[in-house]
């Protein structure tokens, strides 16, 4: 299926892809040939052992090479060390009591294997990295998230990222919903889909990476300034979902689950196969979800149901100094919106808020009208990694196309047509060095090509949302960091150089094409030091920087209740003005970057009971795009206060805290507390749609078989937000603001609380868990949910899931 | 290491890209061309009201007009001027003048009348019938419809009006609303989208 949607591709990109290849080959070639293998018996296998779920080392626990018996057990930190050994190949195997042993093949070529145990009382399992963490900031707050096969059927991606402290979701209703990271999303935040940049119409605030879940094994949150590793956009910071490599040497063995919701009568599949033989290795994963409408606590939903289709492939092809690794995933998504939400000027907004109940509401279904997004994304990897001595040289090309067709309600035969008919076709090129330590030193650097091509389908609308759009991005990084007794130093600079082409027609008169170029040097710096065993410090300090995106520049009349006007669709000469057919460019308003600084310290105590971890962030934005209201204008379907996209400046301050505290070693407690503060610096004033205050507490209790967890979740009401004008009052007239003053359409939500719980029981390889959300039936609304306006969250949802490895 | 391994490797890592390789966009562009020529287009940005009076005199009518449609600029409307005593039918008509062609827009209302309806709301006593403020504010109101759906609701293209007295002057609204699955004999201006929603000065002579 995903071979044939692949098919259709420009040839442009690909002819660039073809000449970066042959000429990155033709350069490294004469030194593979020319490496020769090290027979002698002086080379030693280094590595780490760690709690899958702390994160934390695991002292003591063994580490032996089945061939030869070879053995050494884990040191204060972690690390171990087996000397004098002789093969190239062989296989590790970690033990330690109450932990799952695992084991895995390993080559002395590649990099440092880290061993992640999983204990023995939880679904996760014991899985062996090799040392891609080791590249990662030390420096930096990066939260990792085990995913567990059995939670994931009854959740979703983007719910189960919201576990990490720090992370919440903008969502669109139920289905929809996107990563906040400390008060930032959609083009500020990048997300990372099996190591490539996810490739999606990232600018609309209703538009959720399409990521298959199935696929996905391990969620990892970079909770700073990343750009300088990943590239432009991840000012709030990087959310990477991580798929399985392929286990050598391992039987063929797999998953097969199935689960289904009381809440929107959900049912669920998901298979995952997985098999390696010496040279080769290979897993596979296909999952499927149909859900009917949800229900708030005192009503139906209407037209909330979901289809997602969703398969992935990995496969490995080993050799002692070669590796080649290709991926591929496919999802297609079809999500329904809320009918209720659906207005057509601010007097119908008002009288949904009003109203309490959205209207229409109908009979639960499993069928989904319109108003509804269609979406496709469908990802294809390939990656060789070169074992070369003490170098390690990463090449890496992927291609990800994705579709988006969004359905709105409206007259007769053009229901049937999209008003937003999307294809995106995007290309990665990357080649990544990790250098050989030099003393202190060790480093990696890298050059990354990521070009995208974004068309709209005609037939759609005789005015489209955005134009289309090109985007080539050129960046060369290089991140060092040296290591000096109990503590790191790390630098990392990058340099970026990106092109934006834009073409479109507005309504069959005005042709307009244009072509923006940003040049941008970031840097990251920071120091970790470990002050004695239990407790760390660390802080890192870093720039990041991002392009105005085509919806900032180029949106044109009425979005989402909003009548909005990108910064180069209006003009102050000699007052406003928004002319229809003419499009403005640089030479009539230029358009800076956004460029964050953002600063993040923390401090990490652990010992046998406590686990903790505190930051505290600091995002200072420069020329910060933003949606000011500016006047007031009337069209065919009344009055509506109008934005523009402008520019100021902006500050996120915020903290999380983390803290796991094992009361014996069957009972755990974890309480995670996020907070940020945000506001526009200019007029010192309030954003909408930031996350307000939460505190969640998560209590687990383990025992022989069995497994119950209690959770409990509180989100305050924003007490910093901006002002409220109802909507109602536009359409009667004489409604005065100012422009400096951003305003919402109703008060922030009220203060909520959820409580939550599950209960598990494993058998031999069975395992089945009954699972509550929203427990007490609470009618709450999410400040972060822009259907707030319009109905309450989803009310309670009783989950049963099966799972079973074989 | 074998070089024959290093080779296929190689070889697998691009042939992934060949694999991937060229499309074809003509197709893309031919079907482009021929979806240009039947785009349909839905904003309304003229409204023109006619009433025809019923002594077979001029009609009278008022436009309104809104040159740039979503964009920021003001519209242009016209005042409605009418004879004391006089019955008008009123006939609406909905136009897009967006695109290079003027798209009527009433035709596409006329085929879903069952999905809408006008509403219409006016200061109290400009027309002696029917009598009161119209029934934006209540569907039970008296309003002179001559149009109906297949299930034998009002719709509202084509309504009766007899002016009231003379010096009268206030304002005339017009309300459209688009209730797919909604409408029904009780649905009200509060139910559905609003498609239209303008307001005319009105004086009786």
């Amino acid at each position: 299926m995903m071979l044939t949607w692949l098919w259709s591709l420009d040839c442009k990109t690909w002819r660039l892809f073809r000449c970066t290849c042959i000429l990155i080959l033709m350069s490294i070639l004469p030194v593979i040939v020319n490496c020769q293998a090290n027979d002698d018996c002086d080379q030693a296998v280094t590595g780490m052992v760690m709690d899958i779920v702390t994160q934390k080392p695991l002292p003591y626990a063994t580490v032996s090479i089945l061939e030869t018996g070879q053995g050494a057990a884990a040191d204060d930190h972690g690390a171990f060390v087996i000397a004098q050994v002789c093969e190239e190949e062989f296989h590790l195997e970690a033990r330690f009591l109450g932990y799952k042993t695992v084991e895995h093949h390993h080559d002395f070529h590649h990099e440092d294997p880290i061993i992640f145990m999983a204990p023995d009382e939880t679904l996760l399992e014991s899985i062996v990295i090799e040392a891609s963490r080791l590249e990662a900031f030390q420096s930096l707050a990066i939260q990792h998230l085990a995913v567990e096969k059995v939670a994931l059927l009854s959740t979703s991606l983007g719910d189960l990222t919201e576990q990490v402290s720090g992370i919440s979701t903008l969502k669109t209703g139920t289905n929809i919903s996107k990563p906040i990271v400390h008060g930032l999303h959609s083009n500020r935040v990048l997300v990372m889909n099996d190591g490539l940049r996810h490739a999606y119409q990232v600018w609309g605030d209703g538009h959720a990476p399409e990521i298959d879940p199935s696929h996905v094994n391990e969620i990892e949150v970079v909770k700073g300034a990343g750009t300088v590793k990943y590239g432009p956009e991840a000012l709030g910071g990087v959310i990477l979902y991580n798929s399985k490599r392929p286990e050598l040497d391992h039987k063929l063995n797999g998953f097969v689950g199935s689960s289904y919701q009381t809440n929107g009568r959900a049912y669920s599949g998901q298979l995952n196969l997985e098999q390696g033989s010496h040279r080769f290795a290979w897993n596979a994963s296909a999952f499927g979800i149909r859900q009917a409408d949800l229900e708030a606590p005192d009503y139906n939903l209407s037209n909330t149901g979901k289809k997602e289709n969703g398969g992935s492939f990995n496969a490995l092809f080993h050799q002692p100094k070669l590796e080649l690794d290709v991926s591929g995933s496919y999802l297609g998504q079809e999500l329904g919106v809320l009918r209720g939400s659906l207005v057509g000027n601010l007097q119908d907004l008002q009288n949904a808020i009003e109203r309490g109940i959205p209207s229409p509401t109908f009979d639960p279904t499993y069928n989904i009208q319109n108003p509804k997004h269609e979406t496709q994304h469908g990802l294809f990897k390939s990656k060789l990694s070169f074992f070369l001595g003490e170098h390690v040289l990463k090449l890496q090309y992927g291609i990800q196309r994705n579709i988006r067709r969004e359905f709105d309600i409206r007259r007769g035969e053009l229901n049937e047509r999209p008003v937003i008919d999307l294809k995106l076709l995007s290309h990665t090129v990357e080649a990544e060095w990790i250098q050989p330590n030099r003393g202190n030193w060790n480093g990696n650097s890298g050059v990354q090509l990521f070009s995208q091509q974004s068309i709209n389908e005609p037939g759609s609308n005789p005015i489209n949302f955005v134009p289309d759009y090109d985007v080539l991005n050129v960046g060369a990084y290089s991140i060092q960091s040296l290591q000096l007794d109990e503590s790191v130093v790390e630098l990392g600079l990058r340099l970026d150089y990106q092109t934006l082409s834009v073409r479109d027609t507005i309504r069959d008169i005005t042709i307009y094409s244009n072509e923006v170029n940003f040049t941008n040097a970031t840097f990251t710096l920071g120091f970790r030091k470990e002050i004695n065993e239990t407790l760390s410090v660390f802080t890192n300090i870093g720039t990041a920087w991002r392009p105005p995106n085509v919806s900032e520049l180029y949106s044109f009349g009425y979005h989402f209740s909003r009548v909005q006007f990108g910064l180069w669709r209006y003009n102050f000469e000699p007052q406003i003005t928004t002319p229809l057919t003419r499009v403005f460019d640089q030479t009539d308003r230029n358009v800076r970057s956004e460029r964050s600084l953002k600063w993040v310290t923390g401090l990490e105590v652990s010992n046998d009971k406590v686990h903790a971890e505190l930051i505290v962030h600091a995002n200072r934005i420069n020329d910060y795009i933003f949606l000011r209201p500016f006047g007031v204008t009337t069209n065919v379907a009344g009055t509506f206060p109008f934005f523009i996209f402008s520019q100021t400046n902006a500050l996120f301050l915020g903290s999380d805290l983390d803290i796991k505290y094992r009361h014996s070693n069957q009972l755990t407690s974890e309480a995670k507390i996020s907070y940020v503060y945000a506001k526009e610096t200019e007029n010192d004033q309030a954003f909408i749609e930031i996350p307000p205050l939460n505190i969640h507490y998560n209590l687990a209790f383990t025992k022989d078989r069995w497994e119950l967890g209690l959770k409990l979740d509180y989100t305050a009401e924003q007490w910093h937000a901006p002002g409220v004008i109802e909507p109602g009052a536009f359409q009667n007239g004489g409604v005065e603001f100012s422009q400096d003053d951003i305003f919402d359409f109703m008060e922030v939500p009220a203060a909520y609380f959820l409580v939550g719980g599950n209960v598990s029981y494993t058998y031999k390889t069975l395992t089945v868990e009954l699972g509550v959300e929203n427990f007490l039936n609470t009618s709450y609304r999410s400040a972060t949910d822009r259907l707030r306006y319009f109905s309450y969250a989803p009310g309670r949802n009783v989950s049963l899931t099966i799972g079973s490895k074989f | 290491m074998k070089n024959t391994h290093l080779l296929l490797y190689i070889f697998l890592f691009l042939a992934v890209g060949i694999f991937a390789g060229c499309g074809d966009d003509d197709d893309n562009q031919m079907e482009m061309e021929m979806e240009m020529e039947n785009e349909e287009e839905e904003e309304i940005s003229r409204v023109t009201l006619s009433f025809t009076p019923d002594n077979g005199g001029d009609p009278v009518t008022a436009v309104w007009f809104d040159a740039d449609g979503e964009g920021s600029g003001a519209p242009t409307i016209d005042n409605i001027e009418l004879e004391e005593g006089i019955t008008y039918t009123l006939n609406l008509e909905l136009t897009n003048t967006l695109g290079t062609t003027d798209e009527d827009i009433t035709v596409e209302i006329m085929e879903e009348d069952d999905e809408h309806m006008f509403f219409f709301s006016f200061t109290d006593g400009i027309f002696s019938d029917p009598s009161g403020d119209g029934n934006v504010d209540n569907r039970m109101d008296p309003l002179n419809y001559n149009d109906q759906d297949d299930n034998g609701l009002p719709v509202g293209l084509s309504t009766t009006w007899t002016a009231g007295n003379a010096e009268t002057v206030g304002e005339f609204n017009v309300v459209l609303k688009h209730q797919p699955d909604q409408k029904t004999a009780t649905s009200d201006v509060a139910v559905g989208g609003t498609d239209v929603d303008i307001s005319f000065p009105i004086n009786i002579q």
